[in-house]
């Protein structure tokens, strides 16, 4: 069976989300500050609870986030727990969460992810890109 | 803070933005854009600049979920918001205001005052065990607006509130940035 891939275009407000059920590449990438987060995330853990079923053997999960809210961080954990049942079921899940030179926020976000998550999540330091 | 405060606010710092008047969906946005080409002339780091963007979203995102929750339709409620940016010797500060309803001071001024006493790695842990508890509140909020803008600001958070109202006060809160 195969599953269409989700694709969100990055907004001012929302990031891109890029899911290949194909490859098992997620990306996520921008910024996320929308104002309902629920609203905006439930249709990527309604594609997730659907690839829940039907998982690559590994999928590779590449959060590149520049900064996001604090409602969007409660989606994250929903976006995690999914993959966490992925994991549960035997097949490999890796996490990149990327982080900027002197950015602590995000490399604090991504330390308070790995501590209450139950996935290998690799903090990847990046070079400082375009401003 | 009276409107004297306020004045002498003006007054005494560098004010980079002010507004004062009505609230909507898209002055949010306005307001998002215009702080951060504001502070991008500053041509502070990235990194900073960032900072001070996601604590400005978190602190107008609290105001609108307050907003809807409250169910409270006189005009002065969404027609009197208070939103500063400024810039003195110690770093930057953002001071927002609006009308809260007298019956939420008490939980407010509860919560401020928790987050307050917690030193940062208190907040720290407050903040994780918040995330993973799966909650989310009424209006899809985290519940974490405020530690999160403790936590990133470094700083205690000052809060006022105005009551020369029958039902309702005006909150005020200031967000000190340190650079």
């Amino acid at each position: 069976m195969n599953m269409e891939n989700f694709y969100l275009e990055e907004t001012p407000k929302t990031p891109e989300i890029n899911l290949n059920a194909q490859t098992g590449k997620f990306i996520i990438s921008g910024r996320s500050i929308p104002e309902n987060s629920i609203e905006f995330y439930k249709p990527m853990f309604d594609w997730l609870d659907a690839y829940t079923k039907e998982a690559n053997n590994k999928t590779n999960v590449d959060v590149k986030l520049e900064y996001f809210n604090t409602s969007s961080s409660k989606c994250l954990v929903e976006v995690f727990r999914r993959l966490e049942d992925i994991k549960g079921k035997g097949k490999e899940i890796e996490v990149n969460w990327f982080y900027e030179e002197d950015d602590e926020d995000m490399q604090e976000s991504g330390e308070d992810f790995k501590e209450i998550i139950n996935l290998p999540i690799n903090m990847t330091l990046i070079e400082d890109g375009d401003s | 803070m009276n409107t004297q405060g306020y004045h002498s606010v003006l007054e005494s710092d560098e004010v980079i933005f002010a507004y004062k008047g009505s609230v909507s969906h898209a002055l949010f946005d306005d307001i998002l854009t215009l702080v951060e080409r504001k502070i991008s002339t500053f041509e502070k780091p990235k990194t900073f600049r960032r900072k001070i963007h996601v604590i400005v979203v978190e602190i107008l995102q609290n105001i609108f979920h307050h907003l809807d929750a409250s169910q409270h339709k006189a005009p002065n409620f969404t027609d009197s918001i208070l939103f500063i940016l400024g810039k003195n010797k110690h770093g930057y500060y953002i001071i927002s205001g609006n009308y809260v309803l007298l019956s939420d001071i008490e939980v407010l001024k509860a919560k401020i005052e928790w987050v307050n006493s917690l030193d940062s790695a208190e907040l720290k842990n407050r903040y994780r065990e918040i995330l993973n508890n799966g909650k989310f509140s009424d209006k899809g909020g985290a519940g974490l607006g405020f530690i999160d803008i403790a936590r990133k600001s470094g700083n205690p958070l000052e809060y006022d509130f105005e009551n020369n109202e029958t039902d309702c006060s005006f909150f005020s809160l200031k967000v000190k940035i340190s650079v």
